[in-house]
């Protein structure tokens, strides 16, 4: 039989739980600092604009040669960006800024201009989106909102499944992988895109799904063994459900690491939030999640031994 | 319950079953010969436009504008029928930016008989009085009724244009009050289906007026007033909305009742654009929405392209109340705000009419216009201006090149996947791997026979279902491994250890459940997409993790084929 984790396998998890959260507290105030300096590329679905895709049959198109060519559009500002391509083909993105009105006209200047110059062989559309600044809005609201309404719902499923003391430790585990993935985003300067909210999402689910696993145990050894501190038993059941933890994610992995590699440049920004999120999403659940529990039964305790107390004393 | 043998067998038909709905995804059913194509689908898997290309639009409808605008022909009404009841009004105007009529009377006494008036005329009803206004509103039901319907002729006319227009399986969809989806697969020419789409279309007859001797050059003298505080014309923005502004600026100069258009002109000696202003009626007796048929007709002596239209019979009545009331004054052409010729009326004209283009334009130019219009007049005139909210445009290599990396990496992921398994697991490995495919067999099938449209994230979705479905394999085997080391014959093994990670996966899935859901309710276009795949694979994961392999171990212990866990 292989064996990735050993069984009896005991590491002391929770004994250095002060430890994981000064590493995970740091983690999420770098986040947030990054939010606040360098912020997110926003892709043409949140900003608005225009992002023209052109894909040229002759490498020695330049994207100097292209810039020169749309100074000629009355717009504000056209940003030319080289990407992808090889020997053969060359690749371009054209972008505008949402903050123009006309992006209609924009659009049609943009390609009479790509008309004028080059013959219809030499190059060909391969991708067009025009997102209106109204749009742009709301599809960000969209994005927030879907966001918050599947927290909203897993913590109750959560808190009725288990019991209330477990809901905000997978809720605090899922925001905490959600905003170190986001700053990923912002780090490496991808796209933040539609694509990429839905992959947000998926890591929600990722990682709850993660967290529920392990509670799940904590709930079966718990009521196994009937008198351990619950420190103990959340050790027991982080250790016992290791293997499968680190198996799963490993697996899931292997097929994102295909998707980074193979995908092309369509899902790599979905394929990128989904690799942070795996590994981001692991740690949690054991290194986040877990403690809380702890941490929020050993404050639910103090409450009721206070209330206690009060009722004593009257 | 079903014996093991009938679960086991049952299993084996869904297979056999969800592999013939997918069979034209796996090969080109096609080229099979003669006897397999006659048992087999034909229906495959329908592709999104990111995938196959194509042009996706959002429109949005200002039904606000057609309140307005029913509000400003009740206005018209409430006004003749006054006149017949000999009831003088101080005043009547619309309240800017809103629905609501406001009515002085010239003597108080009267206000119950005008209410009556309105009510009777317009289904108006009267909300308050201020400041000696009356002020009438429209029905709460019939804003909403006015507003659903100025979305469904849209829509109406948006099909009709593009059946005209010829596109294979387009897809025109309401979204939200004032929002239309239009999908146009493999439509390359974008900017074309725009100008046909989005053309509102509205033809109308107006008298053209000199009241107050505004003559053109009065006119331009107030159209440079605008001008000179900003309110100037800038291409690429809306000309209707320009007109408006414009109309409203000026409306304290213009005799009451009448607006100015402009006819747009090549100067021929300077080629220079210039805009000639009229003074017209501002509401339109005869309409577009009574027109026949229109179609491009060309001039006896040079050739030139322009539109010949024929009026039905209740347009044709209209028509000729309108010139027989007005000969010798000129009628006014009017398309989308724009008068293209004003003829003066020489006799009653009733059933046909011509709009000439102008000249000093390509010859092809003029040619695609004058088609253009006269497909448009055909099809119907919108309601309601459209604005262009949102424009996806996918090549159709770019489609093809996703397609290929799609199936690329996910063959490579699964076999990644399958390899580790058998490894790992060994013969219950190979189980799980069956169960996987079977999973997402499952998923494509169910994708193909509803109809659902497979985009780019939809096959990230298919990878998800994947991974979900492996993550709940491996905590079934993991937890027979632990119930194996507890020392437990390999039957009882299994079954606690189905039963054990039963509810762990249930929890695991209700979560991505959850999400699937919201995503599916506020996502948008191909996020939707998303969350349908995702859904279905979270229902089969739990199907053929936790019933189907368990009802094969089954079948095979009881068979005796399979004595100890190999796992």
């Amino acid at each position: 039989m292989f064996t990735l984790i050993k069984p009896h396998t005991n590491f002391n998890f929770m004994g250095r739980r002060n430890l994981w959260a000064i590493i995970s507290s740091i983690a999420i105030l770098a986040s947030f600092v990054l939010f606040f300096t360098k912020g997110l590329n926003y892709g043409v679905d949140f900003r608005g604009g225009i992002e023209i895709n052109v894909r040229f049959n002759d490498p020695k198109v330049s994207s100097s040669e292209i810039r020169d060519l749309m100074k000629q559009v009355e717009a504000g500002d056209v940003q030319v960006q080289q990407f992808g391509g090889d020997s053969k083909v060359n690749e371009f993105l054209i972008r505008v800024e949402g903050s123009e009105t006309q992006l209609n006209t924009i659009t049609k200047s943009i390609q009479e201009k790509l008309e004028a110059k080059y013959s219809k062989d030499a190059y060909e559309i391969r991708k067009i989106d025009i997102v209106g600044p109204k749009v742009g809005k709301e599809l960000k609201l969209s994005g927030i909102y879907s966001l918050l309404y599947a927290m909203i719902g897993i913590f109750i499923y959560i808190a009725i499944r288990f019991d209330y003391k477990f809901a905000p430790g997978a809720v605090i585990a899922t925001l905490h992988d959600i905003i170190i993935t986001v700053a990923v985003f912002s780090l490496t300067g991808t796209q933040f895109t539609l694509s990429t909210v839905a992959a947000v999402l998926t890591i929600a689910g990722y990682s709850v799904n993660d967290t529920v696993v392990i509670y799940d145990r904590i709930r079966e050894t718990f009521t196994k063994q009937k008198g351990t501190p619950l420190e103990k038993v959340i050790n027991t059941a982080v250790n016992e459900t290791l293997s499968r933890t680190i198996i799963s994610s490993a697996v899931t992995m292997l097929v994102v690491v295909m998707l980074l590699i193979f995908g092309g440049s369509t899902l790599w920004d979905f394929s990128l939030a989904l690799a942070v999120g795996i590994v981001v999403g692991t740690y949690s659940s054991i290194f986040v999640a877990s403690p809380v529990v702890l941490w929020s039964n050993n404050f639910m305790e103090r409450r009721k031994m206070a209330k206690a107390a009060a009722v004593a004393q009257k | 319950m079903f014996s093991v043998r009938t679960r086991f067998y049952f299993l084996v038909l869904i297979t056999l079953a969800s592999l013939w709905v997918v069979s034209p995804v796996l090969f080109p059913v096609n080229k099979a010969p003669f006897w397999l194509s006659k048992v087999l689908p034909s229906k495959g898997l329908k592709l999104g436009l990111d995938l196959q290309g194509g042009t996706h639009l959002v429109l949005s409808v200002d039904v606000e504008k057609v309140l307005l605008e029913h509000v400003d022909r009740n206005i018209e009404r409430i006004t003749s029928e006054l006149k017949k009841e000999n009831i003088v009004l101080d005043k009547i105007s619309r309240r800017e930016g809103s629905t609501l009529i406001l009515v002085k009377a010239a003597k108080s006494t009267e206000e119950d008989k005008i209410n009556e008036v309105v009510k009777k005329s317009t289904g108006m009803i009267f909300v308050t009085t201020s400041d000696g206004f009356m002020q009438f509103d429209i029905k709460p039901e019939e804003k909403e009724f006015r507003k659903k319907n100025a979305l469904d002729q849209t829509i109406e006319a948006i099909r009709n244009r593009i059946d005209e227009f010829g596109v294979n399986e387009p897809s025109i969809q309401a979204q939200g009050e004032d929002r239309i989806v239009v999908q146009l697969p493999g439509v390359k020419d974008a900017t074309r289906a725009k100008s046909i789409i989005g053309r509102t279309a509205r033809l109308e007859f107006k008298i053209v007026r000199h009241d107050a001797g505004l003559d053109k050059e009065k006119l331009m003298v107030l159209v440079n007033k605008a001008k000179e505080s900003g309110l100037e014309y800038k291409e690429g923005t809306s000309y209707p909305d320009y007109m408006d502004k414009l109309n409203a600026f000026l409306s304290k100069d213009l005799p009451e009742g009448t607006i100015i258009l402009f006819e747009k002109k090549v100067d021929p000696n300077s080629g220079k654009k210039i805009f000639e202003p009229y003074l017209l009626d501002k509401v339109s007796m005869v309409t577009g929405d009574h027109l026949k048929d229109a179609y491009v007709a060309y001039s006896q002596d040079f050739g030139e392209p322009s539109v010949s239209f024929q009026m039905n019979s209740i347009g044709s009545k209209f028509m000729e109340t309108l010139t027989g009331n007005n000969i010798g004054k000129q009628l006014a052409i009017v398309l989308d705000s724009n008068v293209y010729s004003a003829p003066v009326i020489q006799a009653k004209i009733s059933d046909s009419g011509q709009i000439t283009l102008g000249r000093g334009r390509p010859a092809s130019e003029l040619q695609q216009e004058a088609e253009d219009i006269a497909l448009v007049l055909r099809a119907g005139a919108l309601p309601a201006q459209l604005v262009f909210e949102e424009e996806r445009v996918v090549g159709p290599s770019l489609g093809s090149d996703s397609i290929a990396e799609g199936k690329l990496s996910f063959i490579l992921g699964s076999l990644l996947v399958v390899f580790f398994m058998l490894i790992y697991y060994r013969f219950s490995g190979f189980i799980a791997d069956l169960a996987v495919g079977l999973n997402v067999l499952l998923l494509v099938a169910v994708l193909i026979m509803f109809d659902a449209t497979m985009t780019l994230p939809g096959i990230a979705g298919i990878i998800l279902t994947v991974g979900m479905s492996v993550d709940a394999n491996v905590l079934i085997n993991e937890r027979i491994r632990e119930e194996l080391r507890l020392g437990n014959a390999p039957r009882a093994a299994l079954e606690m250890g189905y039963d054990r990670a039963f509810w762990t996966i249930l929890d695991a899935h209700v979560t991505n459940v959850i999400s699937g859901i919201v995503l599916l309710q506020y996502g948008t276009g191909s996020i939707k997409g998303f969350a349908v795949v995702l859904l279905v694979g979270i229902v089969f994961s739990l199907f053929t993790a936790v019933f189907a392999t368990r009802w094969a171990f089954e079948f095979m212990m009881d068979k005796g084929w399979v004595k100890r866990m190999s796992i």
